[in-house]
């Protein structure tokens, strides 16, 4: 599903080029579910912003889908926002004007669906995680587990083929983070590929598959045999 | 060192805006100055005399049609005089007007007034050579001021030199007996040449009670004696057996302070201006530069939300709240000032403009110490109310809640902020439909039908034909040019041509009183003389009985009146009626009724009219309409023919229609200066939307950025970000357009002739300030949208 192919991302300054990424290449199959791992500053987020359509690599080629997706139209950039990718936060990102409810109807909106039909969407998502006393709660009201459960609500309520996490479980203490872990896992096995970006050891073992980041080099890539 | 650092890094943080921010003050700044300066100016006319207080200025009322004028009869001040011998001063003196002078071979033009030799004692004139009290008495003397003495003669010395002058009475030698001081520009008496009393009035104007043109000043002990004057001068006609104004006036001494506002007393020496209008400009000024400061305090708070992490940091690390207050305050001064420094230089440069707009003359304000305490208290102000609030607001939260980044609870700033930009986009929309509807009027006077067809209609002024020495030359020249010019007139295309004593859109100046012989009503008409082909060349018909006729001796001695003064008169037709002019028992048959025509600009209605032949009113200008391709080979054909008969008389002619749109000069230069504030209004109301669309960009922004990685477009962004403003212009537009409408409906008053109040313009203003708001407001939100969301989302 996704091919990168000599990716390289770097910052030109006056006197030296720095490589936040250097000569990536990946590949990741539907149905995957990969963790991201590595220390700070090795490249991670940039990595995961490049597969997200949110940043542009600076050399190397990236398909998506069989697509190529490099120097995309705003149209059909914001077409692969609404059907294909999602994404959940380390600090969740909720709006904080809108209620619990609001905030996971908000990508059905921008999609265009009908009002009749998201109100059955939402409800359906607000039942499965168990968050439908929540629904007229403001972010502020909620526990982080509870924000980012909201998140990923919004997250998968378009049904993307792809979600990506950047340390979705940053904030949160380790049940908590346990259980949105298991979440993602659930997720992944109802068929959804799923890109994690963690640097906790523990959650990473959720993924299937692990790969770890050095200095912009993707120094080990391992299968986990489940 | 350390200050400038802080602006240094202020700047680097706040980028265009912190240049916006400056110059938006600036604007401000720069409008009150000028708004200031024009105060200033004109509040200060005649404060350079002593006892002012004490100095009062006569004016007429005339009992017919309630109209004030400056102009009083020829002996008046005599005759006030001679009731306060040893004690009191009257003065008189004419008109300023500009009169050729010959020096040899050099030839001036002068500004001199006839004035007697009192005026210097009641105006405080500074004499350089000779003495005010002496100056003018003799016969023949003049007094010129230092700077005409050295346009005449140069480096010579002026004193008894003698120059040749035109005057009304024909050439007159003078001789200069005194010279004193340039006056001051603000003062109303600018003649650069005082010229005797005697030798610029015939010999019998003891006995000239009907010519009413002389400025009469007095100055008074106390308020006793002023009420005890006002009091005896009302009965000086009366007295006196005044011929032709015996009964017709009242007379009243107002301050000659005040005389500099009265705009609505005709005759005034110089151009007096309403002091309405400087009230309104006083508000305007305080507007403004409120606006500013609030815009400044708003765009200051806007970025203030961005630095408050880096206060937190500071506070974190020891800084004290005051500390960081006075930081902010030094910064905060220092583009105040820098802003000044902006202000000055555009109000320096646009200054120019300015004066020729506002009619001020050589007044230099950098001169003016006011100018100086005005600027530095703006600085002060501004400085203050802008930096001391932010300061306040920034400092005071814990450093735990600046570096999490909370935004705390700004409800009720936020309804301020609103507040604002309603307030200030009410004014812009106020000032786009009144600079609209003033044009609309404009352009309405000058298309409206006055009466009479004015395209290719031209004058030629024949007055200076005139000869004292030659009684009737006038007459017998303009008969000769008139005879010249119809010979020759088929081949340069002209097609009509007559006489006349006053042209439409110049001013008649001429008013008789006029008696219904019936019931002896008294009315006020203005006369004109004409002779029988005037109506023809202007096209102006005659509704019911006929036109003059040159072949009728009888009709020399008979009238035509107009529509208006026969609707006065309550006649139904003109049939063997008679009306008395000048008084009760001068009857003259009345033979004809014309159609209506304005003389004067659609401000006014059309006065009551008689039209006397030509033989009983000295005709003052030829008039012709030339085919429109031929009206300059006509002219100069004229021109060939008036060189002739004229003994080297400039050759003066004007086109009517011009004339007619020179009228409208006030109302142009009101929309020009309102154009220019309504400019100024818009810039700043523009500043303001952008202090608010940048601070709540600023609190939006992770919600921008949380929208577009959910698949917001760009536009559905940029939709919800200018929402805001849209509402808020719409709310201003509700607001401004009833005042407007008022407004306008107020102004409109002042015109006889009035375009309409149409809801158009309405809907045109409302639309221009929807779409400015909206190109401002885009710009910043055109940014926030296409900003990559990973900047805002970056983890915390």
């Amino acid at each position: 599903m996704i091919q990168l192919t000599n990716i390289d991302k770097y910052y030109d300054s006056k006197f030296q080029r720095t490589y936040v990424l250097k000569d990536i290449i990946l590949e990741v199959k539907e149905g995957e579910f990969l963790s991201v791992m590595g220390p700070s500053g090795s490249g991670k987020s940039t990595l995961l912003n490049i597969i997200g359509l949110m940043d542009s690599p600076s050399s190397g080629k990236y398909l998506l889908d069989g697509n190529s997706v490099l120097d995309l139209k705003e149209k059909v950039r914001v077409d692969y926002h609404r059907n294909f990718i999602s994404f959940i936060f380390q600090a969740y990102h909720l709006i904080e004007e809108m209620t619990v409810y609001e905030n996971i109807e908000t990508p059905l909106i921008y999609k265009g669906v009908k009002s009749h039909d998201r109100e059955s969407m939402v409800a359906d998502l607000l039942d499965r995680f168990n968050i439908v006393a929540k629904k007229d709660l403001f972010p502020q009201q909620l526990s982080g587990g509870q924000q980012q459960l909201v998140g990923i609500a919004r997250a998968i309520i378009s049904k993307p083929k792809l979600l990506l996490a950047d340390e979705p479980t940053g904030n949160l203490h380790s049940t908590q983070g346990e259980m949105i872990m298991e979440t993602l896992k659930e997720l992944n096995n109802e068929g959804m590929t799923i890109i994690h970006v963690t640097h906790n050891e523990k959650f990473a073992q959720y993924g299937k598959r692990i790969i770890r980041l050095e200095d912009g080099n993707i120094r080990s890539d391992t299968n986990r045999k489940t | 060192m350390n200050t400038l650092k802080l602006l240094k890094n202020s700047f680097k943080k706040e980028k265009e805006f912190g240049v916006l921010n400056i110059f938006g003050l600036s604007v401000g700044m720069v409008m009150s100055l000028l708004i200031i300066w024009y105060l200033q100016y004109q509040t200060s006319f005649e404060s350079h005399i002593p006892e002012a207080g004490k100095i009062y200025r006569l004016i007429s009322k005339d009992k017919n049609d309630g109209k004030l004028s400056f102009g009083s009869p020829l002996p008046m001040a005599h005759a006030i005089q001679s009731d306060y011998p040893g004690d009191g001063e009257v003065a008189a003196l004419s008109n300023t007007e500009l009169y050729p002078v010959t020096l040899g071979e050099s030839k001036f033009n002068i500004r001199a007034s006839a004035a007697t030799e009192n005026i210097f004692k009641l105006l405080n004139t500074y004499f350089i050579v000779g003495s005010g009290e002496t100056a003018l008495t003799e016969p023949g003397s003049s007094v010129i001021t230092q700077s005409c003495a050295h346009k005449l003669f140069g480096q010579e010395n002026p004193v008894g030199q003698a120059f040749n002058m035109e005057t009304y009475l024909g050439d007159k030698v003078f001789t200069v007996r005194g010279i004193m001081k340039d006056p001051p520009v603000n003062t109303e008496f600018q003649a650069e040449m005082y010229l005797s009393w005697k030798t610029m009035n015939p010999s019998d104007w003891e006995k000239n009670w009907w010519w009413s043109g002389t400025h009469i000043l007095v100055k008074v002990l106390n308020e006793m004696q002023k009420a005890d004057m006002e009091q005896k001068i009302n009965t000086i006609l009366e007295r006196h057996q005044a011929p032709y104004v015996n009964g017709r006036f009242d007379y009243q001494l107002i301050p000659l302070k005040d005389s500099h506002f009265r705009t609505d007393i005709e005759n005034p020496l110089t151009t007096p201006v309403s002091s309405r209008l400087l009230w309104i400009l006083a508000i305007v000024a305080v507007f403004i530069i409120v606006i500013a400061c609030v815009n400044f305090i708003n765009l200051a708070i806007g970025q203030s939300e961005r630095n408050a992490k880096e206060t937190g940091i500071c506070k974190v690390l020891g800084a004290s709240r005051s500390r960081l207050a006075i930081n902010f305050l030094i910064v905060t001064f220092q583009k105040a000032l820098i802003a000044m420094g902006i202000a000055v230089m555009l109000a320096s440069l646009l200054f120019g403009q300015f004066q020729k707009l506002t009619f001020m003359k050589d007044y230099n304000p950098f001169l003016v110490p006011a100018t100086w305490i005005v600027l530095f208290g703006m600085v002060v102000l501004s400085g203050l109310l802008s930096g001391l609030y932010p300061a306040l607001i920034i400092t005071r939260p814990n450093p735990v809640d600046l570096l999490s980044n909370k935004k705390g609870d700004n409800r009720s700033q936020y309804n301020s902020r609103e507040i604002l930009v309603v307030m200030q986009f009410s004014i812009a929309i106020f000032l786009i439909i009144t600079v609209l509807f003033i044009s609309k009027q404009i352009s309405f006077m000058k298309n409206h039908s006055v009466g009479f067809n004015k395209e290719g209609l031209v004058a030629v002024n024949i007055s200076s034909l005139e000869n004292p020495n030659d009684e009737g030359a006038l007459q017998r020249k303009a008969e000769i040019l008139e005879q010249e010019i119809s010979k020759r007139a088929l081949q340069n295309g002209i097609l009509t041509l007559g006489a006349t004593e006053g042209i439409p859109g110049d001013g008649f100046r001429n008013g008789f009183t006029v008696y219904n012989p019936d019931n002896l009503n008294s009315y006020t008409a203005t006369s004109v003389g004409i002779d029988e082909n005037f109506s023809g060349v202007i096209e102006l018909p005659v509704i019911e009985g006929r036109n003059f006729s040159a072949g009728l001796a009888s009709d020399k001695e008979t009238i035509l009146i107009n529509e208006t003064l026969k609707r006065m008169l309550g006649w139904s037709s003109i049939e063997n009626k008679q009306l008395a002019i000048f008084s009760k028992d001068n009857k003259v048959n009345v033979i004809g009724v014309f159609k209506d025509l304005n003389i004067n600009s659609l401000n006014q209605n059309i006065p009551p009219m008689i039209y006397r032949y030509k033989e009983n009113a000295y005709p003052q200008y030829l008039i012709f309409r030339a085919k429109p391709e031929q009206i300059s080979s006509s002219l100069a054909m004229v021109k060939r023919e008036w060189e002739k008969i004229s003994d080297g008389k400039p050759f003066n002619s004007f086109n009517v229609a011009d004339r007619f749109d020179t009228m409208y000069g006030n109302e142009e230069r009101l929309s020009k200066i309102i154009g220019a504030f309504c400019l100024s209004a818009v810039l700043l109301s523009c500043f303001g939307l952008l202090a608010n669309i940048a601070f709540s960009i600023n609190r939006r922004s992770k919600e921008i950025g949380v929208r577009k990685v959910n698949g917001a477009k760009i536009s559905e962004i940029m939709t919800m970000l200018n929402n805001d403003f849209v509402k808020w212009v719409a709310i201003a537009f509700i607001i401004a357009c009833p005042i407007a409408w008022y407004a306008m409906h107020k102004w409109l008053e002042n015109f006889a002739y009035k375009t309409e109040l149409s809801w158009w313009i309405f809907v045109l203003a409302g639309l221009l300030a929807l779409g400015i708001a909206l190109l401002t407001v885009s710009w910043q939100s055109w940014k926030a949208a296409t900003r990559n969301p990973v900047e805002v989302l970056r983890n915390e």
